[in-house]
């Protein structure tokens, strides 16, 4: 045994190294799980996180969508459900391509090319044109790679999707049940009992209405009220009374003078000889000359605009005939600037270097810069002196309304002549509703806070969105308390009235539906509830305008009538208003197969596929939803 | 500072000892570690082409099936099913032609495209529709009881919605009234939230008590 083992070590040994190197091999690319940007994600889908970068994309493209769509109303959307909604959107698609890719679905580049292609917004005549196609993505803010990607990913997802939904199965079977089931009619005829036939049997005692007033106190409770008085300061108001004279505004013009004014335009138009910023100097000599060459032709008398079409290595430009349109400074690169700014209109520059070449330029117009006057923008500079005049005394003036209602703090009077404000006064208000001042939560709030209401010192100052500020002291308390019985009473006698005539109504067509199962005629029951209208029986179908849709639903919900005994299945239901309905049901008959028409087959049939292609494509997603790994960070939101 | 050398000399003397006798079996590893991961990258290589092969071939069924082109169809969806039948693209080449069949009326041959998917494919969604649309066409061909064996032993997650319909159908043709409404009240249950549910109710409501 010891000798065999002694035997066989070497290769024991041997074969544990051989294992030993593999494994590293095995395990490479590995690494390529790994990758991934280095910031928090907002969510994993299985191994793969979703950027923060990413979301805020796709949620701002949402936003932009949104206010779009709704105007003033996207104000009132909730940001944390559209943000769950985003992120909820980013993961499933997530989900699915990753599904796609681990069921094996692949799509070549000569596949992705040819969808691309096909795009008409990259086309140009009909047909695919690689300069449009980068520029459409520039303007969108794309890169190549990244558009590229998201298109094969939206292509592999597609091909998933699409091969389940577009291959829903209806049978010739399945459609002529649905077909009888949908054009199934039925022969039904109905009582009306109306609640106003009762109402004048029901009349509540006194005590009825005591006990009622009693039982439902809660539903007559007036809550906690008060009365304030305060103080407000109003940026508003105060900029009103902000002093100002045209001296200061003129002060104010002059100081400010680089606001008011525009700056000189020039429009020119060029030609560029294109010379790479490194070339050599051989070759850049050689381009000089050729862009020297074209000016004398400028000279001589050719045109500008035909030369620079033919000649301008600036694409862009050079079908307009090489025109750049007015621009001030700041606008073009350096030496070409000031060229340009040093030039006298009419003139053709020598040629010209920058990083992109040689330029031949030609100054065409001058826009001299100008000066908006005093009286353009008087009022301009007005509004702002007093918006900065008030920001200057705010600081103070809060600082001593705090003081002096903090001091005084069982009055308003000294705050308020120390400041120059008007106390002023609140009607009634409650914890949760008030009007005017008082219709701003946080006054309430304040208003009823320990300190204010019980202990009845001032408030603390407080700031609206707005920009105002106010300090409030209570003056008035009305404690919690229900409104009297004599307030309310006639309210509750037409409450019990109600309540008296839908039970009398409800007792009499239940009666009635009693003497309808045992096999009474219907003149035998009109003639005992003359309250009761009958509807006679009439073959309705699924959709019928002219009779109450409680009442339809209820009879095509009935189990069909006894057979062969004569009778009809009987039911009764509450319809809104108190009144109630006893209905009969005949007979059922379903669908005509033989008088449909292939049309209204046909639209079925696309009504049952369409069915069925949304529910196998939601189950998909949420099936493969399930199965996915996923985690979701909402707090990084 | 000999003595030091001295021992350096011996270990360097075991180190080549070492080599001597470890040299091959060393060899052996990088060897097999580079031909299993050239095997491995040339099997991935191979598998992604025929996948891209399906994908085309794919493509044009899917413009063939869009453009009518029926006989078309029925050899290209059968070729991709032969020659592809490790791509989830076998699949649903088996759904389009089950779908021609069906519209064909040819319901045994949609049937045996089904089957295959419920037998052969790997993606476990593939299979439930399959399941699902098989099952459809058995009621059709009067085999509930049949349908509903294959049906009743799945647990359908999220197509449980579609499974409980399906089987509501099969009852109610079969006069389970009881079993229909349980089944059809299930599916209203597991129905997606903001899922239609007119059809269903319609159903449900006209079955009689029972």
């Amino acid at each position: 045994m010891i000798q065999f083992i002694r035997d066989h070590a070497q290769g024991v040994i041997s074969w544990i190294i051989i294992v030993l190197v593999t494994i590293p091999f095995a395990l490479w690319g590995v690494n390529e799980y790994f990758q991934g940007g280095s910031e928090l994600p907002v969510a994993k889908v299985g191994k793969r996180p979703v950027s923060a970068q990413e979301f805020q994309q796709v949620y701002q493209r949402e936003l932009g969508l949104r206010r779009q769509m709704l105007g003033d109303d996207f104000l009132a959307q909730n940001e944390t459900a559209i943000k769950r909604a985003v992120l909820e959107g980013l993961v499933n698609s997530e989900v699915m391509i990753q599904a796609a890719r681990k069921a094996g679905f692949r799509l070549d580049d000569a596949r992705l090319g040819r969808e691309i292609r096909a795009i008409p917004q990259f086309q140009r005549d009909g047909k695919f044109d690689p300069e449009l196609y980068d520029r459409v993505l520039r303007g969108a803010g794309l890169a190549r790679e990244q558009f590229e990607d998201n298109m094969r990913r939206d292509l592999l997802t597609a091909q998933l999707t699409s091969g389940v939904t577009a291959t829903a199965l209806v049978t010739g079977h399945e459609l002529d049940r649905w077909l009888r089931l949908n054009g199934q009619k039925r022969k039904i005829g109905f009582y009306r009992l109306k609640a106003e036939d009762y109402a004048d049997r029901v009349t509540p005692a006194e005590a009825e209405i005591n006990r009622y007033y009693e039982d439902n106190l809660e539903r007559f409770a007036v809550p906690e009220r008060a009365r304030a008085e305060y103080l407000e300061l109003s940026r508003d108001e105060l900029k009103k009374r902000v002093k100002v004279d045209d001296e200061i505004l003129r002060r104010q013009y002059e100081e400010q003078a680089a606001n008011f004014t525009v700056g000189e335009e020039r429009r020119a138009r060029h030609i560029l000889i294109k010379v790479a910023q490194d070339a050599a100097s051989a070759e850049a000599d050689a381009a000089r000359t050729r862009a020297e060459g074209l000016r004398a032709r400028i000279v001589a008398g050719e045109s500008f605009a035909a030369l620079a079409r033919e000649y301008s290595d600036d694409k862009g430009s050079a079908q307009e005939g090489g025109e750049l349109g007015f621009f001030g400074r700041g606008v073009m690169v350096g030496p070409f600037e000031e060229t340009v700014f040093a030039m006298k209109k009419g003139d053709v520059s020598a040629p010209v270097r920058t990083p992109f070449g040689w330029h031949v330029i030609e100054l065409e117009d001058v826009k001299p810069g100008s000066r908006r006057s005093f009286g353009e923008v008087r009022a301009t500079l007005e509004e702002e002196y007093r918006k900065t005049q008030v920001e200057e005394q705010m600081f103070d003036l809060m600082e001593n309304l705090t003081n002096l209602t903090y001091e005084h703090s069982d009055s308003l009077k000294p705050a308020a002549e120390g400041l120059g404000l008007t106390i002023q006064t609140t009607g009634l208000f409650s914890r949760d509703q008030g009007e005017g001042v008082a219709a701003n939560e946080a006054f309430r709030l304040a208003a009823f806070g320990e300190d204010v209401i019980e202990g009845g010192n001032n408030s603390e100052v407080i700031q609206f969105d707005d920009g105002r500020a106010v300090v409030l002291r209570i003056i008035e308390k009305q404690p919690a308390t229900h409104r009297p019985l004599g307030e309310v009473r006639d309210a509750i006698r037409h409450e019990l009235v109600r309540q008296g005539t839908q039970r009398l109504t409800e007792e009499a067509g239940k009666a009635l539906r009693e003497r309808l199962e045992r096999g009474d005629g219907v003149e035998a029951i009109v003639r005992e509830f003359p309250a009761a209208s009958w509807n006679a029986p009439v073959l309705l179908g699924r959709e019928e305008a002219d009779v109450p849709t409680e009442v339809l639903d209820a009879a095509f919900a009935m189990p069909r009538p006894p057979q062969g005994q004569g009778r009809p299945a009987v039911d009764g239901i509450s319809l809104g208003g108190g009144d109630y309905a006893v209905i009969a049901l005949y007979e059922v008959v379903d669908g005509d197969l033989a008088a449909i028409t292939d049309a209204e087959r046909n639209a079925q049939r696309g009504e049952l596929e369409r069915r069925d292609a949304q529910r196998d494509g939601a189950d998909l997603a949420a099936f493969l939803r399930a199965r996915a790994k996923v985690s979701l960070f909402e707090d990084r939101l | 500072m000999s003595a030091y050398s001295r021992e350096e000399e011996e270990q360097l003397e075991d180190l080549k000892k070492w080599w001597e006798r470890y040299r091959n079996p060393l060899i052996y590893g990088l060897l097999a570690g580079v031909v299993t991961i050239l095997g491995v990258r040339a099997w991935v290589a191979h598998q992604g082409n025929l996948a891209v092969s399906a994908s085309n071939e794919y493509e044009q069924l899917q413009l063939e099936s869009r453009a009518g082109n029926v006989d078309a169809v029925l050899t290209r969806g059968g070729y991709i099913i032969d020659t592809y039948p490790r791509t989830p693209y076998a699949a649903l080449s088996a759904f389009i032609l089950a779908r021609e069949y069906v519209d064909k009326g040819d319901l045994p041959a949609a049937r045996t495209r089904l089957e295959w998917v419920i037998e052969h494919a790997k993606q476990p969604e593939f299979v439930h529709i399959a399941r699902l649309r098989l099952g459809k066409l058995m009621l059709a061909m009067g085999e509930g009881a049949q349908a509903l064996a294959l049906l009743e032993p799945v647990q359908g997650d999220a197509y449980a919605a579609e499974y409980e319909e399906l089987k509501g159908d099969i009852y109610a043709e079969t006069g389970q009234t009881a079993k229909a409404r349980q089944a059809y009240e299930l599916a209203l249950d597991k129905l997606a939230a903001g899922a239609d549910g007119r059809m269903l109710r319609i159903k449900l409501d006209n079955l009689d008590a029972g």
